[in-house]
């Protein structure tokens, strides 16, 4: 069988969801882009419940790459399903590689699914979407049971962001109202005595 | 502030793991990305092998 997007070779970081009458293992696979470099793009199969026959995979994206500049323009792989109440949606959460040399850049993101997994929509429109993904993370009514037991690295981000959190107290001499005069970074000359 | 580790320190032992590298073939190098999942009263695990999952998955029964 052939895999979606003119990917050739890798199946990656391979993430089973358990559903009724199938198993769905979602993965990441590779294409070459016009450069010759490596794009990563999520793909899925799915087995019987005996995992002895593969019934199909992915002919379509399963979660569109970002646009230019965004943090997912270059990949996303790997992800974490999470069945969604009510049967409505999946949540997951998708990590990004993008290569500058060995080097990868990692971000989170937590795209739904209202379509029983079969694609996900991701909260990112724009470059630095990822922190507004990071906020959707922070929504406690979205962190719940399965997804806070799974996705534990998702929960630090979302204490990261847990905008409930009292803010920490600034060490001293840098409170704008203290005594201390404020420090600006400056380019050019500093007053005298400033 | 930083939090404190939730488990550890570890000690590592691969002979608890059960699973190691194949002696041969597409898991022959390494074995990485564990996903476990129960099915049917039984729990597997899926992993990835050599160079990052160049070869592909494959799932391992309990």
């Amino acid at each position: 069988m052939a895999l979606p997007n003119g990917c050739v070779e890798f199946a990656q970081s391979p993430q089973a969801l358990v559903c009724a009458d199938f198993i769905r293992v979602y993965f990441s696979t590779r294409q070459r882009d016009a450069f010759g470099k490596y794009v990563s793009h999520v793909a899925f199969v799915d087995f019987d419940r005996q995992l002895s026959r593969m019934l199909g995979v992915s002919k379509h994206a399963v979660i569109e790459l970002g646009g230019l500049g965004c943090f997912d323009e270059h990949g996303i792989f790997p992800m974490s399903p999470v069945p969604g109440r009510r049967s409505r949606a999946r949540l997951y959460d998708g990590v990004e590689p993008q290569g500058f040399g060995t080097q990868s850049i990692h971000r989170s993101a937590w795209p739904t699914s209202t379509d029983d997994g079969r694609s996900f929509s991701e909260v990112r429109d724009r470059p630095g979407g990822y922190l507004l993904a990071a906020r959707a993370v922070s929504d406690r009514r979205r962190v719940r049971g399965v997804a806070r037991r799974h996705l534990s690295h998702v929960v630090h981000l979302r204490d990261r962001v847990d905008v409930r959190r009292p803010p920490a107290t600034p060490p001293s001499g840098c409170t704008r109202s203290g005594t201390q005069p404020r420090r600006t970074a400056s380019l050019g000359r500093r007053k005298a005595g400033s | 502030m930083r939090r404190p580790p939730i488990f550890g320190p570890w000690t590592r032992d691969d002979a608890r793991a059960g699973i190691a590298v194949s002696p041969d073939g597409w898991d022959s190098e390494t074995i990485s990305y564990p996903n476990v999942f129960e099915l049917d009263g039984s729990t597997y695990m899926y992993y990835q092998g050599n160079q990052v999952g160049k070869f592909g998955f494959w799932a391992w029964p309990d």
